[in-house]
């Protein structure tokens, strides 16, 4: 082989199909072994590149996903934190007694006990009087 | 009687399932950068290529009990790998193809990530263009010789792996690998 390697036989050579006769050539020409080493390097710079590219951008990712996942967690546990001060105000907003309703149904019952005190402390009834004449509240209604 | 024994089950099952996605957890964690990668380089969208891990290891680990060893599992995970990036090209060229062109880093900015040697201003530039006709060059490849391209030269990997990876026989990817090369030495060589 006199003449520099062909576009074929580098190619073969980049991809490891060495040949005696290829390698003997490399080995004697500097030209050939400037150009092979010149393109292997291209290659290894390109997957440089692409290792470099791929690493800072997964780095970002894992970066992002564990603040994500912290933050998740911090949101989280405020979340359970003010769900339970809601349902302590619920339970203690039902269990608390209502002052109005309770202080009507006390005056209710009070004129209740004043009536039927009324209607007890009455003279006997005299012999055929009618029954609701008896009381003075009208036991028709409901 | 009956039912210790049950619960018993139980326990181991879910003993058994806690190793699983423990083991699972270590492959995930030993894989992930490699597949992410590989999807990067093919299909330039980081956020598409996290999808496409993302989906590598659910079907993975949806498959797992079907996986038969014939291989190792680093050729497995790879060849989901392979199969999600061409659905996705696919998917790309017939539906979402412009709005992918667009979210696709420009080729111009991937050769910025070069490794920092010490190298002259000159040399760098140089070498920028040719990773940049690289890069170029790669995208414009078919699929199968991107694929096979991207394997060889990004992740080293040797011809039976390429074959195991991608179904073809060691033939097929020898002559898929040699028009590749060929292609890409062109464009670099034009390129300079």
């Amino acid at each position: 082989m006199n003449s520099h390697l062909s576009s074929e036989d580098v190619t073969l050579w980049m991809l490891g199909e060495r040949t005696s006769e290829l390698q003997n050539h490399v080995e004697i020409c500097g030209g050939c072994q400037t150009r092979l080493a010149a393109e292997t390097d291209a290659l290894l710079q390109f997957r440089g590149s692409v290792h470099a590219w791929s690493d800072a951008e997964f780095s970002v990712r894992r970066t992002r996903d564990w603040k994500a996942a912290a933050q998740w967690r911090v949101r989280f546990r405020q979340a359970c934190l003010a769900f339970a001060m809601c349902l302590v105000a619920f339970v203690a907003v039902l269990s608390r007694p209502n002052q109005a309703h309770l202080s009507e149904r006390t005056m209710t019952d009070a004129a209740l006990l004043t009536q039927v005190n009324s209607e007890l402390s009455r003279d006997v009834p005299s012999p055929m009087e009618p029954l609701t004449k008896l009381v003075s509240w009208d036991g028709s209604q409901r | 009687m009956e039912l210790t024994l049950t619960s018993q089950s139980m326990a181991v099952l879910q003993d058994r399932a806690a190793t699983r996605a423990d083991d699972f957890e270590a492959i995930v964690r030993q894989y992930r950068p490699k597949i992410f990668r590989f999807a990067l380089a093919s299909l330039r969208d980081a956020d598409v290529a996290e999808t496409i891990a993302q989906d590598c290891f659910l079907k993975a680990f949806k498959a797992q009990d079907r996986f038969r060893h014939d291989c190792s599992m680093d050729t497995w995970l790879m060849q989901i790998a392979v199969n999600l990036v061409r659905d996705q090209i696919r998917n790309r060229r017939f539906q979402f193809w412009r709005r992918a062109r667009l979210s696709a880093k420009p080729v111009e900015r991937l050769s910025d990530w070069l490794s920092n040697g010490e190298k002259s201003a000159e040399v760098k530039t140089l070498l920028k263009e040719k990773v940049s006709a690289v890069w170029d060059a790669a995208e414009s490849l078919p699929e199968r010789q991107r694929t096979v391209f991207l394997l060889r030269f990004v992740e080293d990997m040797e011809l039976l792996e390429i074959a195991a990876v991608t179904g073809m026989k060691e033939g097929t990817v020898k002559t898929h690998l040699f028009r590749a090369l060929q292609a890409v030495r062109e464009r670099m060589g034009a390129s300079l």
